[in-house]
């Protein structure tokens, strides 16, 4: 599943977002707007994060 | 005063790196996130870690140096910190955290990082680490153990390198921090919070379990890998000085940008030949792939260079040196990726 940030995700402190779940690069690609695909390794995610961010849906066949 | 009996041996002392919650502030022994490294190797500084500052001598008379000629330097005192382990699963992970920020298992060094360029002491970040050896203080004994540790700690380096031909194949890693802070001896044992122990790493990766050794530069090259290297690295600099408290710690750090270079040894044949030769119009840009199945170092554009021929007994062999870069259509690229997990 792939997901982009909402506009809150920008607002969340460094403590809360995926700088702290240990994903950078996550962290660094949902600022620049970019889709992400979440490891494993990083779900569940925090209520707090996950309700930043959006799921991109598959485009319909 | 007598000769002391006291002294330290390496395989006495258990290597933990400790996740600092703000920059300066040492892991606590209790509560805190922290691991046993699997070590083969370590080296630190020794505690008088600073330089000496010397004036120029006067001219005509005089020409010698006095006390007040000759100044202890500490305000730019920077301690090292080395380290030589088994490249578990956890290791690998825990160091790519320390140096870019990822430990989730894809391990992926990105064309927008670093997420931070700077460090303030006494600030929230999870990027400085403690590093503990236990009972390796001078005043250590059998019966009582005195640590050494180093807060403040910012990795610039960590090489990953396999050889099919030594180690048992092992992929080993070596890792290298610094820190501004002068190392606090004492007792301490860490407990409670998440407390990996050396025996709990038992993830770990071999050459000889790679199934795909490739090099694709248009078509894909199907090596025969003898031996890797991976090298990350980057510049930390302390920054400023503290005289009042806490012997010249420093008032934070700055990062320099990433150099991603490595190479691999290859039996020379078409495979290898095909992997380095481009034509004076193109670039040489490839990319690689090394995968056990779970281990995997990936580098989508990478560019060749020098390369070079062993003539080894056993038959010669390609060494290609590269080094990793992003695909330039944004910055959201990987440069290379360290996959931990399947």
């Amino acid at each position: 599943m792939k997901y982009v940030a909402k506009k809150e995700y920008a607002a969340l402190s460094d403590q809360d977002n995926f700088l702290a779940l240990g994903s950078a690069s996550t962290h660094l690609k949902l600022k620049d707007g970019l889709e992400v695909e979440l490891h494993k390794a990083l779900l569940p995610l925090p209520k707090k994060v996950k309700d930043c961010l959006k799921e991109v849906k598959k485009e319909g066949k | 005063m007598a000769k002391s009996t006291t002294f330290q041996t390496k395989t006495n002392s258990k290597v933990t790196i400790g996740t600092e919650v703000t920059l300066g502030t040492a892991t606590a022994a209790s509560g805190g996130v922290t691991i046993e490294m699997p070590v083969t190797d370590y080296s630190f500084s020794e505690v008088a870690a600073h330089t000496l500052s010397v004036a120029p001598f006067r001219l005509n008379g005089g020409q010698a140096q006095s006390d007040d000629m000759v100044r202890a330097q500490r305000h730019d005192r920077m301690y090292e910190i080395s380290m030589t382990f088994m490249a578990s699963d956890k290791a690998i992970n825990r160091i790519c955290l320390a140096l870019f920020g990822d430990d989730d298992g894809t391990n992926s060094l990105i064309g927008s990082m670093p997420a931070a360029t700077t460090y303030a002491d006494s600030v929230a970040s999870i990027v400085p680490v403690t590093i503990h050896f236990e009972d390796s203080d001078p005043d250590s004994t059998a019966a009582s153990g005195v640590d050494t540790e180093f807060k403040g700690c910012m990795c610039t380096s960590f090489n990953l390198a396999g050889d099919i031909g030594s180690d048992g194949g092992m992929v080993m890693g070596s890792a290298t921090f610094v820190t501004g802070y002068a190392p606090v001896l004492a007792a301490k044992s860490y407990a409670g919070g998440t407390h990996t122990t050396v025996a709990q790493h038992v993830n770990f990766f071999n050459v000889h379990d790679f199934t795909k050794t490739e090099i694709n530069s248009g078509s894909a090259e199907d090596l025969v890998l003898y031996s890797f290297e991976l090298n990350i690295e980057r510049s930390v600099n302390r920054v400023g000085f503290d005289t009042a408290s806490n012997g010249f710690k420093p008032l934070g750090y700055s990062v320099g940008g990433y150099e991603v270079t490595g190479s691999l040894t290859v039996k020379r044949d078409v495979e290898s030949k095909g992997a380095i030769t481009f034509a004076d119009t193109a670039e040489p840009v490839c990319a690689i792939d090394l995968d056990t199945g779970v281990f995997q170092i990936t580098a989508p554009k990478a560019i060749i260079d020098t390369a070079s021929i062993n003539f080894d007994d056993d038959g010669w062999k390609t060494v290609i040196p590269f080094r990793c870069t992003y695909d330039g259509a944004s910055t959201g690229n990987t440069i290379v990726s360290i996959n931990t997990a399947a």
